[in-house]
């Protein structure tokens, strides 16, 4: 017999047997899979240690670390500050429009944050359109939109949406009875949001707030055109520049060895707190009257949706309506659309195929073995794509029939963004409880058909919400993309990216929009295609919330 | 074990135990099942109780013993038929329906498919009572309903013994009475033998026709219901099931004395253990004074804690719900059986699990 882990201990509390040779076999895969970029950089950067070490030690290397920690701090800080109050509002407020303001606080998870750093430089940058309108008026400077302040406000206003997102779930899923419980001690309202609400979201926040940190640690696009040298910045300009791989592979070291501390801090803020035994609500809490107090709501929700929608929209059309004139706006556009999905569409469904073991034993069999795949699934997210696109270069060097393919591209895709397709998929499986499998077993079915007849059937809806969540992020991905495309191969991504640096505003525009709106409309399936049934449509997103939100459970009444 | 009717036996376990992560969960569990029969095995949460029933489904393999269904050998210490080839229906605590199958498509699950599987799954509806509720969708049925759809898809593939977890826990304990009823009567209809876990006595004792204690991870007694009640083997069944007065009380020249007169102690015990059932008390003449220190009024009879005069022991005292005893003076307290004289102290005993 093949050696088992721990047995670990399932929701009802039973001892429960370790994972099949399938699941062993396909973990062990993935997570050799996932451990090829990190393997690739300390391979470089060992390869000529004392470059390396040189590298490391650097006073540059420091202020960059700084840099970088401080970006992620700060976003993760204030994207805080965004979506709570907003998600607060849509879910446990009385404000009038809730439900569309939950829709479009969600959108701007369409726009990448390169084109969001794009359309505020050409709003705000020197000789940008703001500058333009205020000349006439004798204003001659703006703050700089460049820099540190710059890249914060773009990375908070673009990436604020996936605290949203994993917060909503976890405001409607509280149990309204603790709360009225905690008003029965004599607790006021606020008080009791600090002391029981409040922790009981602490999950949805550790895990949102990873998902920002993680994306601002990786982001190329937004510093990149912002000018502020965080990590991806300086390593790709070492790379592109210096052609000197080791220095480059020694601060992307840093880099991960950064990444891995949020997942590490996250792990422990997880473990921390045990997921209950999954909870009925019951009824929905009742919706908090505002009051006077709509009105400064409306007016926060106004001015971030402002910020975050409408100012990158209009500035974007603004240049669309540019490029028509000049006759640019959509140049060779089918093929850039042809080009996206494909390779999106691969990867969407890679991602789910490959996810599916590590989603499987993390649910299934707690223990070092499933934690270890599980953590070995994150380092291609937590590390920039740049980083994992360097790495399969350099795997493509031993074979060379694979390099600038796209089945290289689809594995560089499924490296970055694995867990948000384990992540949803993790939710759907905790849904099936262990006995319904145990129940088909017992009615004569083998393991297999068990897997085809109950168990994916049920977790479908979360393979479709992982493959839409992997799908809208790949046709984002913006670092991978330029380095590991075919010859040839243009994608929508890369066009807005080639065209925007060389600030052919006009040229980039088209491209971006129709970025944003294939974006949008995965973002509304996705969202859409998890509330089939008729119940509430709530976010499959990972986190343990997410997960009692979305229960459907077989629940007894008494009704005969 | 000998059955007057000459039924097969449907399970026999022998000598089996079963350890899961550090815990010995079922150990030298053995056990004879007739097929027909609806078994209980009763015993508080962690006895094993629920372990035992998951080594005959083949969900959990024995370390040691041996497990055999219509004398077929299903598990070994070294060898385990899965779950799906042991002809074996489950019916889980929480039912266990597929919420994406409609009741019809639960049922015919486990069913082979062919011409006749339509007509098996009607049939099945009609046993459960569930005629006309084939396409409900499993959320929109009540507990009580829910449960018999679980049912009837165990029962469907027409298993060799059907096997229930605490059937009756998630249900309303207004519901249960009835719905205990409809089980039995479904399960002897369809001619099952079936063996259920709980750990609620009363249940056992009133479906089951015999039923297991187990304590421990071991069984403790077998036996009909009046067996187990009136004649408990171990302290531990006396205690668990039903209610006791429990006396640890020394031998002295081979007798026990208690108040009501001294009892022939079990050979060699130096220190023994007295059940006294509260209903085996009455209030009688010439009996044994005491004084009533409360009561517990249930309606349907009251229980009275009598402190004896002269020993100081205090008992409980089951009598009819109509009768004025305390206020004035002491009452006589008498037997109306000879108490169960058990060896060895039960404080002793509890140390050991």
């Amino acid at each position: 017999m093949v050696s088992i882990p721990l047995p670990a201990r399932s929701i009802v509390g039973r001892p429960r047997r370790g994972p099949g040779p399938l699941l062993l076999v396909s973990g062990t895969l993935v997570a050799l899979l996932c451990l090829i970029p990190p393997l690739y950089l300390v391979v470089r950067a060992a390869g000529s240690w004392d470059t390396a070490l040189d590298t490391m030690l650097s006073g540059s290397a420091l202020e960059t670390t700084v840099n970088t920690v401080a970006l992620a701090a700060l976003v993760t800080a204030f994207a805080i500050a965004i979506a709570l109050p907003m998600a607060w509002l849509v879910e446990r407020s009385d404000l009038r429009g809730r439900r569309a303001i939950g829709i479009l606080a969600a959108l701007p998870l369409a726009i990448p944050s390169y084109v969001g750093a794009m359309a505020f430089i050409a709003a705000f940058g020197p000789r940008g359109m703001l500058q333009g309108w205020l000349e006439p008026l004798g204003v001659e400077r703006l703050p700089s939109i460049y820099g540190f302040p710059g890249a914060v406000l773009v990375l908070t206003l673009f990436t604020y949406p996936y605290l949203f997102l994993t917060l909503r779930p976890a405001l409607a899923a509280a149990d309204p009875r603790v709360e009225e419980l905690s008003r029965t001690f004599g607790y006021s309202g606020w008080v009791t949001f600090r002391r029981v609400v409040l922790p009981s979201l602490r999950p949805a926040l550790t895990s949102g707030s990873l998902l920002v940190a993680l994306y601002v640690l990786s982001d190329f696009g937004a510093p990149t055109l912002l000018r502020f040298s965080s990590f991806t910045r300086v390593i790709f300009a070492r790379y592109t520049t210096a052609f000197d791989r080791s220095t480059a592979a020694a601060l992307a070291l840093l880099l991960v060895a950064l990444a891995l501390a949020v997942v590490a801090l996250e792990v422990w803020a997880r473990s921390k707190r045990r997921l209950d035994a999954i909870r009925d609500a019951g009824r929905p809490a009742a919706p908090v009257a505002l009051g006077k107090w709509q009105w400064p709501a409306y007016g926060f929700i106004g001015a971030v949706l402002t910020l975050a929608l409408v100012l990158p929209l209009g500035v974007l059309f603004y240049w669309l309506g540019r490029g028509l004139e000049d006759g640019v706006a959509f140049q060779g556009a089918g093929s850039l659309i042809i080009d996206s999905v494909t390779a999106s569409g691969l990867a969407a469904a890679a991602a789910v195929v490959v996810g599916l073991p590590v989603a499987l034993l993390a649910v299934r069999y707690r223990g070092w073995f499933s934690r270890s795949v599980e953590v070995a699934s994150y380092t291609g997210y937590a590390l920039p794509g740049l980083v994992v696109a360097l790495a399969l270069v350099f795997a493509a060097v031993q074979f060379s029939w694979l390099y600038q393919t796209l089945p290289l591209l689809v594995v560089a895709y499924v490296l970055l963004f694995l867990p948000q397709a384990t992540g949803t998929m993790r939710v759907s499986l905790e849904r099936i409880r262990p006995s319904m499998e145990e129940a088909a077993r017992g009615l004569g079915q083998p393991p297999w058909r068990v897997m085809t007849s109950i168990t994916l059937p049920l977790a479908g809806r979360g393979m479709v919400a992982g493959a839409a969540l992997v799908f809208l992020t790949t046709m984002k991905e913006l670092p991978a993309t330029l380095i590991l495309s075919p010859a040839g191969f243009h994608t929508l991504a890369s066009r807005t990216w080639s065209a925007s640096s060389e600030a052919r505003f006009g040229e980039a525009a088209g491209p971006a929009l129709l970025l944003v709106a294939i974006s949008a409309v995965a973002l509304v399936a996705f969202r859409l295609g998890t509330s089939r049934t008729g119940r509430p449509s709530r976010a499959l997103l990972p986190g343990p919330e997410a997960c009692a939100a979305n229960v459907a459970p077989v629940r007894p009444s008494n009704r005969d | 074990m000998t059955d007057p009717l000459d039924r097969p036996i449907a399970v026999r376990a022998a000598g089996v135990s079963c350890r899961l992560g550090n815990v010995e969960a079922v150990r030298d569990l053995t056990l004879e099942v007739v097929a027909g029969d609806l078994f209980a095995i009763l015993g508080p949460s962690g006895s094993g109780k629920t372990t035992a029933l998951r080594l005959i489904a083949g969900f959990e393999q024995p370390t040691g013993g041996t497990i055999s269904l219509f004398g077929e050998e299903v598990a070994s210490g070294t060898r385990s038929l899965p779950p799906e080839k042991r002809r074996v229906g489950m019916v889980f605590q929480d039912y266990a329906l597929f919420p994406h199958m409609s009741v019809a498509e639960n049922i015919a699950y486990g069913l082979p498919k062919s011409p006749d599987r339509a007509a098996r799954v009607a049939a099945v509806l009609d046993l459960t009572r569930l005629t006309g509720m084939g396409d409900r969708d499993v959320h929109e049925l009540s507990g009580g309903e829910q449960q018999r759809v679980a049912l009837a898809r165990a029962l469907a593939p027409e298993p060799r013994i059907i096997l229930l977890d605490e059937p009756f826990s998630n249900l309303d304990q207004s519901l249960r009475g009835r719905v205990r009823g409809e089980v039995r009567e479904i399960l002897k209809r369809a001619g099952a033998t079936a063996i259920m876990v709980t750990h609620d006595q009363e249940e056992a004792l009133s479906i089951a026709d015999r039923v297991a204690f187990m304590w421990g991870g071991r069984v403790e007694q077998v036996g009909t219901p009046d067996e187990i009640y009136n004649d408990p083997a171990t302290v531990h069944a006396a205690e668990f099931i039903g209610d006791a007065n429990i006396l640890d009380l020394p031998v002295t020249d081979g007798v026990v004395r208690l108040p009501f007169g001294d009892l022939p102690a079990p050979e060699g015990a130096r220190r023994v253990t007295v059940i006294i059932r509260p209903e085996d008390l009455q209030v009688q003449a010439g009996g044994v004074f005491g004084n009533v220190v409360s009561r517990e009024y249930y309606g349907h009879d009251q229980v009275l804690h009598v402190r004896l005069e002269e020993s100081g022991v205090e008992l409980r005292v089951r009598v009819a719900p109509h009768e004025r005893l305390g206020g004035a003076g002491p009452i006589s307290l008498g037997l109306r059986t000879t108490p169960l004289v058990l060896p060895g102290d039960p404080a002793a005993e509890g140390d050991e699990s």
